[in-house]
């Protein structure tokens, strides 16, 4: 190689040890396979078309990314998390609430759902998403209010038993001092499980479910209708989606293998079907 | 003597001259616009070792270097339709292949900004002694951190040997602008060169074995 006249290199060193070592020569058999591969490329491309398909692949293709950024843009959206207030009561880190006053709290949620806890009566709130929360009630009364709305999905944890709540007008009463449920329920449906019926009860409008020392009965909000003594095989409760992880409340008790069914789609039949009637 | 398909016969037999190797630039520019595989192959014969040669110092050895080639050749072929008869083949193939070289580098310097560039090691320069490979891979590395512009100017003027007005005209560019370019290359280069320890060592050992390694 050429170098310059001292030691410090040169753009002439550096264009010589280029051109040196580095040339474009490759062996027969790679310049005939490069030959070929043009030649196929060349065999299998119709110009004009290429370019016409490219433009329409590229369309193609921004398209995607605009309708996959609306999806993206509108999954978003649908995957806030409601938020909520507190009015008349004290709110902790942790999602516990209870009145300071005596007219009790209110919660207040962004999809228009309210719950209010009566003076004394204390709540958690246990996890939040975008249909819904889970709310523990740990002692005393709560009216609920919950908006009806497509893939609502809301629940009321009450000592050992579960609620499962899709848009309606109720009441829950739970005593933890003598573990006795009640609940009142004034508009739709409600599913409630707990040790005397592991599988759900359903309860309809106007009536009023209650749960002490093993036994459950519904009876109309003036009369009593059927007593529930014995578990029974009614449509088990869905699990939440996408919930966080309970603080410390029950988990909805798990559909047995059986249930399978029924738990995809509650039956309102079934609710009577096990039952004994009682003439209280 | 045409095998071809027949869309392409009539064409074919207009050619003066059945030895397409030895055709001038226009004829074989129009045989090869015509879809003559013959002038296709003539035309990678002719040239794909220079356009590999300037692909592989302008770029180093990297891999994308063969696919960039057919990169080249096949927008040649489709470029070659609107080549005045007077043009000559070889300065158009050299501006193709510096436009591909152009986008090229564009995209390694944003792969680089991202820390997603190749990292040159002596290793990837399969030739040549130890000290050589060394110096190389600092050398590209340099040549890395010039922009696309002065980097085409400086291994075209530098590696190929092309005059101003060939660069120039390459780079589809005024003479300023391409002297510009060339002297920003130059004294970056220069500069880092002479910095650079494994480039010194390499002109060191070389110059002290005489006629280098």
């Amino acid at each position: 190689m050429s170098l310059g006249e001292s030691d410090s290199p040169t753009l002439a060193d550096v264009e010589a040890v280029v051109r040196e070592n580095v040339s474009g020569h490759v062996d027969g058999d790679r310049h005939e396979q490069g030959k070929q591969q043009l030649l196929a490329a060349i065999r299998h491309r119709r110009p004009g078309v290429a370019r016409a398909a490219r433009r329409v692949l590229l369309g193609a293709a921004v398209l995607g990314a605009l309708a996959g950024g609306g999806a993206y843009v509108w999954k978003q959206h649908n995957s806030v998390r409601l938020t909520y207030d507190v009015a008349g009561g004290l709110l902790s880190d942790s999602g516990y609430v209870r009145g300071s006053g005596p007219s009790g709290a209110r919660l207040s949620f962004s999809d228009g759902s309210r719950v209010d806890l009566q003076d004394g009566a204390r709540a958690r709130i246990a996890a939040v998403d975008a249909h819904g929360a889970r709310l523990a009630i740990e002692n005393g009364h709560a009216s609920l209010n919950v908006a009806h709305l497509p893939r609502a999905a809301w629940y009321v944890d009450a000592g050992p038993f579960v609620i499962q709540v899709t848009g309606t007008q109720f009441e829950v009463d739970w005593s933890n001092y003598d573990d006795t449920l009640s609940v009142d329920l004034h508009e739709g449906t409600l599913l409630v499980s707990g040790p005397p019926a592991p599988t759900g009860v359903l309860l309809r409008a106007g009536q009023r479910l209650t749960a002490h020392e093993g036994r459950l009965s519904i009876e109309a909000l003036e009369q009593a209708v059927q007593v529930l003594d014995a578990p029974a095989t009614l449509p088990a409760l869905e699990p939440l989606p996408d919930l966080e992880p309970a603080l410390g409340a029950p988990a909805p008790a798990e559909p047995a293998a059986d249930d399978a069914n029924a738990a995809r789609a509650p039956r309102p039949e079934a609710a009577t079907a096990p039952q004994r009637k009682s003439s209280r | 003597m045409v095998s071809s398909p027949q869309q392409s016969r009539a064409r074919l037999v207009a050619l003066p001259s059945p030895t397409l190797a030895q055709a001038d630039d226009a004829t074989l520019a129009r045989a090869a616009s015509s879809g003559d595989p013959r002038a296709t192959s003539v035309l990678w014969d002719r040239f794909s070792p220079l356009v590999r040669r300037m692909l592989r110092r302008t770029l180093g050895p990297t891999a994308e270097v063969e696919a960039l080639l057919q990169e080249v050749f096949l927008r040649a072929l489709r470029q070659l339709g609107s080549l005045p008869d007077s043009a000559q083949l070889k300065p158009f193939v050299v501006a193709v292949t510096v436009r591909v070289l152009s986008g090229e580098l564009k995209r390694n310097r944003v792969r680089r900004l991202l820390r997603l560039g190749k990292q040159w090691h002596p290793g990837d320069f399969g030739h040549g002694d130890a000290a050589t490979r060394t110096a190389l891979s600092s050398l590209y590395r340099i040549l890395d951190s010039l922009d696309a512009d002065a980097r085409l100017a400086f291994t075209l003027r530098h590696f190929e040997g092309l005059q101003i007005t060939e660069l120039a005209s390459a780079m589809d560019a005024s003479l300023a602008s391409a002297k510009r370019r060339l002297a920003r290359a130059n004294a970056r280069v220069q500069a880092a060169v002479s910095r650079d320890a494994a480039f010194s060592a390499y002109t060191t050992a070389a110059a002290s074995l005489g006629d280098g390694p």
